[in-house]
């Protein structure tokens, strides 16, 4: 048993080692990507290879933050991060025929969150979600913020009503034995779920479907920060 | 325009930076480790020095420490452009401050268009 999680360690530190390594040549084709100069195609390797780093910065956040023993938590600003994640995603949208909405109404003060692992959370489960409305008629993705009972919940919504809270079960536990656990929504490995859910997971902001008329979306709730909100 | 040290220790980038640098009108010469660039200094005369905070051997930190012990390079601007996130180069605002540090950037988080626009702020000392 000892050996097994000395073998998981390794495993952990050859992964992370991996994906630092693997990040280099996306941001050499990010780089040459301008040097070549503006065109559709020329954004759209931007907006993949961006989309792969984010995936890989979650990864090696989340593998940060676990074996850290205290998370910082800071008061951050609901409204202000996800104008930023829609802002960041935008483009990768549009070259997927994406319309991507933001809906913050109302006022949300500061929540309690880790302002790095919460925007990458988003960010990952946003281009998941494009991901997922690939084949949909209406390609919309919408980022949401409410306030619940427990606190204010951020999400990113779109049309498809197969995201159920079986479907997310089902997937955790195929996690890493199936090539599309996420079968029905998702083509790939879903990757990029499972990184948001443990960076949520560290924050104790759970991961869960929600509804919100007829989208449904993956959602973390967080709870109001007490210090004064000067938004 | 202006002489550039460029600090880089992947030939790739350290090639795409200059192109984008050169492009906007400015010198650069590219050392790819924090021993050739402390030999080379006096020789290039930088009005501004963008590095890697991960260099083969020394880091760009202790290259720092290095050249703000020279008198004639205390005040040469320093833009630090590395691999690792600001939260991960573990650098407080205090060493940034002793150090110099004008900027510390993500290379993926940066365009080169920003990162030309950001050099020609510094070195006019808008910035």
């Amino acid at each position: 048993m000892q050996d097994l999680h000395a073998d998981n360690r390794g495993d952990g530190r050859l992964f992370a080692s991996l994906a630092e390594q693997v990040k280099l040549p996306f941001v050499q084709i990010l780089h040459e990507s301008e040097l070549i100069g503006d065109s559709q195609e020329t954004r759209l390797i931007r907006e993949i290879s961006r989309s792969a780093l984010c995936l890989i910065d979650g990864y090696l956040l989340q593998a940060r933050l676990q074996v850290e023993s205290e998370l910082m938590l800071d008061s951050v600003s609901i409204s202000s991060l996800l104008h930023e994640v829609s802002e960041s995603l935008q483009d990768y949208a549009k070259a997927h025929d994406c319309e991507l909405t933001l809906e913050v109404k109302g006022r949300f003060g500061p929540v309690n969150a880790n302002r790095e692992a919460f925007l990458s959370a988003l960010k990952n489960l946003g281009y998941s979600m494009i991901d997922a409305t690939s084949g949909l008629k209406h390609k919309t993705v919408t980022l949401l913020v409410r306030k619940q009972a427990r606190g204010i919940s951020a999400g990113v919504y779109a049309p498809v009503p197969q995201l159920t809270a079986d479907l997310v079960d089902r997937a955790k536990q195929l996690e890493g034995n199936s090539h599309q656990p996420f079968s029905g929504l998702l083509g790939t490995n879903g990757a990029g779920v499972f990184v948001a859910d443990k960076l949520l997971d560290t924050m104790q902001a759970s991961m869960r479907v929600a509804r919100s008329g007829q989208l449904t979306g993956l959602a973390a709730t967080f709870t109001p920060s007490q210090q004064l909100a000067l938004i | 325009m202006a002489n550039i040290l460029l600090l880089e220790p992947d030939t790739i980038l350290g090639k795409q930076y200059s192109r984008a640098l050169e492009a906007a009108g400015h010198r650069v010469s590219v050392c790819e480790d924090a021993q050739t660039a402390i030999s080379q200094i006096d020789q290039l005369s930088p009005s501004l020095i963008i590095l890697e905070l991960l260099l083969p051997a020394h880091s760009g930190a202790e290259f720092l420490y290095e050249l703000r012990s020279y008198s004639e390079w205390q005040a040469v601007p320093v833009i630090m452009l590395s691999r690792v996130s600001a939260a991960e180069t573990g650098l407080t605002a205090k060493t940034r401050a002793e150090l110099g540090i004008d900027q510390v950037l993500y290379k993926q988080d940066i365009t080169l268009d920003k990162l030309v626009r950001l050099c020609g702020r510094i070195i006019e000392g808008d910035q």
